[in-house]
């Protein structure tokens, strides 16, 4: 288990040295929800209408955005060749690299969809279950994006492809998610749907990572 | 049994018999079709609440169902082609997206186009409009990814990869799809399977339609097939034969 | 016949005949489309084929021909 330590280390140190990273997909967040008062109105009661939702859409292009600098870096210098070459347990290395790169793209997100879901007047009870079902959600949508990511990194230009490739793919993480909110603000019990996204988050943990070096392996070859 | 399953890997037998059985595959769906379109758009009774636009149905019921089972078909020949290397495996996966985009559209279509009578708008996020529109992206996405690859071998892979990912989904975007539907509206729904409360002179079309569409999706992947196997062994000299033939035959036309 | 008094009456559909002969008209056409586009790419594909030995033909009659011309000078 050392080499998903160092995995795990070498990735967020790479992260933290690029901040732009880290930082972009935030913004687009940032910028993205503040866009849609602006469209929609600023009407306290439609904006509590949609705040769940839009925050959820949200959160899944800024995920789906962030996914371009997982292999593109490692897949240029070739280390990723030599990744698939080396004689360690490649599904745990694969799952270190999605770990630590939800842990700098998507965990910022979900600290910071309360302070946004609030601005779009979503109620107090609402917000706990929001960072829930973000929290268990996003690793979700990191695993399968990557998925997505791995098969188009070979390509030349794979940014919207993998849009088309995996937003399908992100149906029931949104429905769900919004889902839970929901039930939430219509005091309905959150735990049941709660269970089934981490169902969704295990299927996608223990399969996930196959589809990745799979991808991989088609991608470097 | 092993025997026949390796054969069928072969692509020139799958050529040669896939040519055999054209003809009776052809004339069977037309009787097929033939019967239960006429049957089901002139002699069956309309229906006593959406009276003759329940007709729409024959058609829409199987198309959204084929398409449904060519994302299986697509997902069980990307497994073969990723655990066994087969290639005719691929080049039948290749043939199922276009064709099972068009069935998904043509069960859309259907779908709204009745939708407007019954609902008063062509659109409604039905669960089963709603899952049939996600199953044609699913579709698109296969087909832009292997457009996207030069080499075919290589896209021919990351297509299997990614119909295999899209088949894990498939149950969880329909039950997730259902689950939104009921939460937040319930829509009357287009259906012949509901036979204990329709008579059989109403649902028998739907067998003759059914099996005559299900014809009709195995002539046009086999089309496609047969395509793709003259283009990827056009070094082999069973196809240099094949096509010296044809092209004897073909020389005054063309 | 069947269940309509009249060709017309079967034509109307009850009211509905937007709706159920804009169905099947796309449903026509997702047939035609499905036969034909593997049709036509089959003969384009036969036709370049064609070209292609056509053009082998050509060059290997001319290497002939060379050959014949260059042993008739040195006889």
């Amino acid at each position: 288990m050392n080499i998903v330590k160092a995995t795990l280390r070498r990735e967020l140190l790479i992260a933290f040295r690029s901040p732009g990273d880290i930082i972009n997909p935030l913004m687009f967040f940032v910028i993205a929800v503040s866009l849609f008062p602006l469209g929609v109105g600023a009407d306290q009661e439609f904006l509590r209408e949609i705040a769940a939702g839009v925050i959820w859409v949200t959160a899944l292009l800024a995920v789906m955005l962030s996914m371009d600098s997982l292999f593109r870096s490692d897949y240029e210098d070739g280390s990723l060749e030599q990744l698939l070459l080396s004689p360690q347990p490649l599904y745990f290395i694969i799952l270190a690299k999605v770990c630590s790169h939800w842990l700098v793209s998507g965990l910022p997100l979900v600290i910071l969809a309360p302070v946004f879901a609030s601005m779009l007047a979503l109620p107090e009870q609402g917000l706990f279950p929001l960072v829930a079902s973000l929290l268990i959600g996003t690793p979700i949508l990191t695993l399968l994006g990557a998925v997505g990511m791995a098969l188009t990194v070979g390509l030349s230009r794979s940014g919207l492809l993998l849009a088309v490739l995996i937003l399908p793919l992100y149906v029931p993480v949104l429905v769900f998610g919004t889902g839970v909110v929901d039930s939430a603000l219509n005091s309905l019990g959150t735990a049941g749907l709660l269970a089934l996204l981490g169902a969704m988050l295990i299927l996608a943990i223990s399969l996930a990572p196959l589809a990745i070096i799979a991808a991989l392996r088609i991608s470097v070859s | 049994m092993w025997q026949w399953l390796y054969k069928l890997t072969s692509p020139k037998w799958f050529y040669t018999i896939s040519g055999q059985l054209m003809p009776w595959l052809v004339g069977l769906t037309t009787f097929l079709l033939g019967v239960g379109l006429i049957w089901g758009l002139a002699f069956t009774p309309p229906d006593y609440q959406m009276g003759e636009n329940y007709r729409i149905a024959y058609i829409h019921v199987p198309a959204a169902s084929i398409a449904m089972g060519c994302y299986y078909m697509m997902a069980i020949m990307a497994a073969a082609f990723l655990i066994w290397r087969i290639k005719m495996a691929d080049m039948v996966a290749k043939a199922c997206a276009p064709v099972g985009m068009t069935f998904t559209a043509l069960a859309l279509f259907t779908g709204s186009v009745w939708g407007i009578p019954t609902w008063g708008t062509w659109w409604i996020w039905d669960a089963r409009l709603t899952s049939t529109l996600i199953m044609m992206f699913l579709f698109i996405g296969v087909m832009a990814l292997r457009s996207a690859y030069d080499s075919e071998t290589a896209g021919g892979k990351a297509c299997a990869v990614l119909s295999l990912v899209g088949v894990v989904n498939v149950p969880i975007i329909k039950y997730s799809v259902e689950w939104w539907n009921t939460l937040h509206q319930g829509a009357s729904s287009l259906s012949l399977s509901n036979t204990a409360a329709n008579p059989p002179e109403i649902w028998m079309p739907a067998f003759f339609v059914g099996f005559g569409l299900f014809g009709f999706y195995l002539i046009a992947i086999i089309l496609r097939t047969r395509n793709e196997i003259l283009i990827r062994e056009r070094k082999a000299e069973w196809v240099g034969e094949v096509l010296s033939a044809t092209l004897l035959v073909n020389q005054g036309e063309v | 016949m069947g269940s309509f008094d009249s060709f017309s009456d079967f034509l109307a559909m009850g009211g509905y005949a937007t709706y159920v002969w804009s169905a099947y008209a796309f449903f026509i056409l997702v047939l035609i489309f499905n036969v034909w586009q593997p049709i036509l790419s089959r003969k384009k594909y036969l036709k370049q084929q064609l070209r292609r030995e056509q053009v082998q033909q050509e060059r290997a009659q001319a290497q002939q021909k060379r050959e014949e011309m260059t042993n008739g000078s040195a006889t």
